[in-house]
């Protein structure tokens, strides 16, 4: 039952631009030893396009994964048909069997279960699928390339997969109104009519097709030399990238980028292409940080390594610096065409650069998973960050991912899983019993489905907006964080609350609600008071949240205090014997809510005063950050906040 | 039972013209990629989508064929069609109307795309796929009500069918593969949250409506309901021919369509106005272009002009903007103008 539809693609060599990408691929398709190609883009520019023009250059069919397929298409289980005709255990080809030999191409690979990608990706890497499942023991051997793709809007995928990943391109999609409008006059011509398109291109496409056998056949005799090796692991050193993997996709790619070139020695401009294709995907850079540096890098060390070695120069330029001077200004700074850029236009990008830095904190601060470090008990360690919010689902919701042994009277049945269970015994069980059913399915064979859903969680904000967080003007700042915030959690589907309190009156701006946007408005136009209660509030929190847990019970609720921890209004504004921070302090103590977790996010800024935010944090059992824990830059500091909020747990 | 007779005629509702006319060009041109349509409550969208039926033209089919294969398109049969042509079997064709159909919100996965017959496997212990919505909505309109609330993991499904006109099942046991190109309309309530931006920019069009303000225009509706309710058949009689007029447009556009020529102004046109409203992707600029090339066809002409661009800028930019973190972005009709040198 494995009938494809024919499909009319757009092809290959029509694709305008994108000539990263396609390199990439190219270079997949001639070198064996290359497996894995990540593209990564915006929505629209092309990426699905590329991967399925392929067919055109490679002669190989694209195996499209579907975003719904279960484990046992995936990698092949039980034939149902034959076990109950035969009685045979045989195995029913998946859809990795059928990708041997050709391309397989999974599009939006983040959406797609965790364990399922590392199957995928193992049994690429390793060219082998083993299979342990239903009575079928079983192996085969699997040789295809691997193309996946990833919407860099709302993805994570996490380091271990992109690493697995031999090359990772970014899809640089023509800015210019003349790259757009040749591409539109394309897809024009292709829409009116794609047979005719299909033949002014295929002479350029089998031209391709062309180049990639005879690199073929140059790598397939080359070997990494030494000297290229050590070039790579200098490199790889330099851009502090953990494992090897790196340093192997490397070496293979800047050999095979020769060998389409035609040659069998790989150049520095070689090692340097390589390089920002391998590399980059591996490397810790926070979040938003420009990637184009890389490049600068990799090409001083190779720089300085083709001075003493004897790797041939490209003829264009020579690049000579010191080690220590990759970052510096005074390095030889080349752009992609080989032409020396001015030392002015240098100083004005690096101006520019640092400008960009700088209005970027002001807005919004980097999002560092707050929520992560606080959960990591209860979600297991299978929740990779990005999937945190999916779970096993106990109704019947959600994705069916796969199927156990079931004695629930009334199951979710999984009637695929059940019949080949069942399958192997048939010959025996119509022996014994006199049935007109095909199959006999008894009770021991009935499976359930595993459902997963993705989990949503409540997050209510609730901020001080006294005076004195106005005063110093940290209203800026926690808007920031927020809203960074939000923008992370409006994605994943959760809801989101809005409260304010100060002495005029304790408002909650917004129940929770998937309606986030309306945040955004509040957040501009926040009533400002001058005193704190802050008693009152925790006490108006612990009322709302506790009819608010009722309602959505196994809901994770989080609230999200933002304050100095300045209270001052007791709870009777009249009084004025109580200590006010006492008071709430003692408050916070007898707050038990089982699921609602807190997270107490100091807007204090001086550091020689003391800290009463972060004992209410302790009071509250939540955990506690300042805000400029939350203007995450670099990656060890996001390490820091988790390690710190591992220890605070 | 009909239903196509108890629902209120396409033809006499008041207003929504941008509703109406993102149906139309899709109609035209499926190619458009569908539309979704934001609008409070009693706004007319489900009322609109589902009066379709009575205008969508007649279409041919292979006769018995699940996936309602069009024997005119070779490329775009299913495998046992194509089994059947290969073979040199003529295909019986009918013709059967094209039809709108909707996709409940308790829809499960299985039911969505397909899965193992249950029935025939008990009984002979063999293997048969058994259709699903995305067969049945193949060549058709697909309608989901409330696509907000659906669950991500079949809007996802939908989406990525609709986008590659193949429905690939590799589940239960199936491993199959259909055609599945239809038209999916999408309505949603922004006030029950929203769709992600990746997902909205996978929709063609959208068109956000209000309730009508006018006071005359309101009794108007009112009226029409009234008259409607009061004897559905007799209404929907009296408007026949205003209803012929409309499928017969619809299919005299489709034949221009094909004849329909875009200048090298224009497409630069649709370039600026994308560049200018800083628009991520091509997708954009493809479907104003097919949108225009659609609308002038809808207008009978068979140059592509301008004023063209005008009408169709918006349904394709509203939904597309770009927001800054939580920005509220508007579409300005002053800023395409002066993008359109008007």
């Amino acid at each position: 039952m494995s009938w494809d539809v024919s499909q009319t693609y757009y092809p290959f060599s029509a694709i305008y631009g994108m000539e990263e990408t396609k390199k990439a691929l190219m270079c997949a398709i001639a070198n064996r030893r290359i497996k894995s190609v990540l593209i990564k883009g915006p929505s629209g520019t092309g990426k699905t396009l590329v991967a399925r023009s392929l067919g055109y250059i490679s002669g190989k069919s694209i195996v499209n994964v579907p975003l719904n397929v279960t484990d046992e298409q995936l990698f092949g289980c039980l034939d149902f048909e034959t076990a109950i005709k035969e009685g045979k255990v045989i195995l029913q080809d998946g859809l990795l069997k059928r990708a041997d030999g050709n391309i397989l191409y999974m599009d939006d690979i983040n959406l797609f279960e965790h364990r399922m990608v590392t199957g995928v990706i193992d049994a690429v890497l390793s060219g082998k699928v083993l299979i342990e499942r239903e009575n079928v023991s079983e192996s085969y051997d699997v040789d295809t390339i691997l193309v996946a793709s990833v919407n860099n809007n709302d993805s994570y995928l996490s380091p271990s997969i992109l690493d697995h990943f031999d090359m990772c391109v970014n899809v640089d999609y023509p800015e210019d109104a003349d790259g757009r409008i040749e591409i539109l006059m394309r897809s024009l011509e292709f829409d009116t009519d794609p047979d005719a398109f299909i033949a002014k291109y295929r002479e350029q496409d089998e031209e391709v097709a062309r180049k990639i056998a005879e690199a073929s056949e140059i790598v397939t005799n080359s070997e990494p030399t030494k000297d290229l090796l050590e070039t790579i692991a200098t490199v790889c050193k330099k851009m502090a990238i953990d494992g090897h993997r790196g340093d192997l996709s490397t070496a293979y790619v800047a050999l095979t980028l020769a060998a389409l070139d035609g040659r069998s020695e790989p150049v520095e401009a070689d090692v340097v292409e390589a390089a920002s294709l391998c590399i980059n995907h591996r490397r810790k850079i926070p979040k938003g940080r420009r990637v184009d540096r890389q490049k600068k890098i990799a090409r001083s060390v190779v720089g300085f390594n083709t001075e003493s070695r004897a790797m041939t120069k490209l003829p264009h330029d020579t690049v000579k610096m010191d080690e220590a001077s990759a970052d510096t200004p005074s390095a030889a700074d080349i752009d992609t065409s080989g032409n020396h850029v001015s030392k002015d236009e240098e100083q004005e990008r690096k101006h520019k650069e640092a400008e960009d830095v700088i209005t970027k904190i002001g807005e919004t601060f980097k999002t560092i998973d707050l929520f992560e470090g606080v959960d990591t008990r209860n979600r297991g360690k299978g929740a990779a960050n990005g999937k945190r919010f999916q779970q096993m689902s106990a109704d019947r919701t959600g994705r069916a991912v796969g199927s156990k042994m079931t004695d629930s009277k009334n199951p979710d049945m999984a009637f695929d899983a059940t019949v080949r269970a069942s399958a192997p015994f048939q010959k025996i069980r119509h022996e014994n019993t006199d049935s007109d059913m095909a199959v006999i399915i008894e009770k021991q064979d009935i499976r359930e489905k595993i459902r997963e859903t993705k989990k949503s969680s409540t997050f209510l904000f609730a901020v001080d907006t006294s005076g004195s967080l106005i005063i110093r003007n940290r209203m800026v700042a926690v808007k920031g964080a927020i809203l960074s915030l939000l923008k992370e959690h409006y994605i994943k589907r959760d809801r989101v609350g809005f409260m304010t309190f100060n002495e005029k009156a304790i408002n909650m701006l917004l129940p929770p609600s998937r309606e986030v946007e309306v945040i955004y408005k509040l957040l501009d136009d926040l009533a400002i008071g001058r005193r704190t209660p802050l008693s009152a509030a925790l006490v108006y929190l612990n009322e709302y949240m506790s009819m608010y847990v009722k309602k959505r019970p196994g809901e994770d609720c989080y609230v999200i205090l933002v304050t100095d921890g300045e209270a001052n209004v007791p709870l009777d504004p009249t009084d004025t014997e109580t200590d006010a921070i006492q008071e709430a302090l003692e408050i916070a103590r007898k707050i038990n809510l089982p699921t609602v977790k807190w997270i107490v996010i100091d807007s204090e800024k001086r550091y020689d005063k003391e800290r009463h935010a972060k004992e209410f944090a302790e009071a509250l059992h939540g955990t506690y950050y300042t805000l400029d824990d939350l203007r995450v830059e670099t990656y060890e500091e996001i390490n820091l906040v988790h390690t710190a909020t591992v220890k605070i747990l | 039972m009909s239903n196509e007779t108890l629902i209120f005629p396409f033809v006499r509702i008041v207003g929504q013209e941008k509703m109406k006319k993102a149906l139309l060009l899709n109609i035209v041109d499926p190619s458009i990629g569908g539309v979704l349509i934001k609008g409070e409550k009693g706004t007319a969208k489900s009322t609109s989508v589902r009066s379709l039926t009575q205008i969508l033209p007649m279409r041919p089919t292979v006769v018995g064929c699940p996936f309602h294969c069009d024997p005119r398109y070779p490329k775009r049969m299913c495998a046992q069609c194509r089994e059947k042509l290969a073979k040199g079997e003529k295909l019986e064709s009918q013709d059967m109307p094209m039809t709108v159909v909707e996709l409940p919100l308790s829809a499960t996965e299985d039911r969505v795309s397909g899965t193992l017959d249950l029935e025939h496997v008990l009984k002979t212990g063999e293997k048969k796929f058994e259709p699903g919505v995305l067969a049945q909505a193949n060549g058709n309109v697909l309608y989901v009500d409330e696509v907000n609330l659906l669950d991500d993991h079949i809007i996802d499904l939908l989406l990525d069918s609709a986008a590659m006109g193949v429905n690939y099942i590799e589940r239960e046991g199936v491993s199959f593969s259909h055609p599945a190109k239809f038209i999916l309309v999408g309505s949603m309530n922004p006030e029950e949250g929203s769709l992600r931006p990746q997902l909205l920019d996978r929709f063609g069009l959208c068109v956000d409506i209000e309730g009508e303000k006018d006071v005359d225009v309101r009794m108007e509706v009112i009226q029409r309901r009234m008259e409607f309710d009061r004897d559905p058949e007799a209404y929907l009689e009296s408007c026949k021919d205003e209803i012929e007029e409309i499928r017969n447009k619809i299919i005299a556009t489709r034949e221009i369509l094909p004849n329909v020529r875009m200048d090298q102004s224009i497409i630069r046109y649709i370039v600026m106005i994308s560049i200018h409203f800083k628009l991520e992707g091509h997708r954009a600029d493809i479907t104003m272009m097919r949108a225009a090339k659609a609308n002038a066809a809808l207008d009978g002409r068979t140059e592509v002009t301008k004023e063209d661009l005008r009408t169709v800028a918006p349904l394709v930019l509203t939904h597309r903007l770009k927001k800054r973190a939580f920005d509220e972005a508007t579409f300005d009709e002053k800023e395409l103008n002066v993008c359109l040198g008007m």
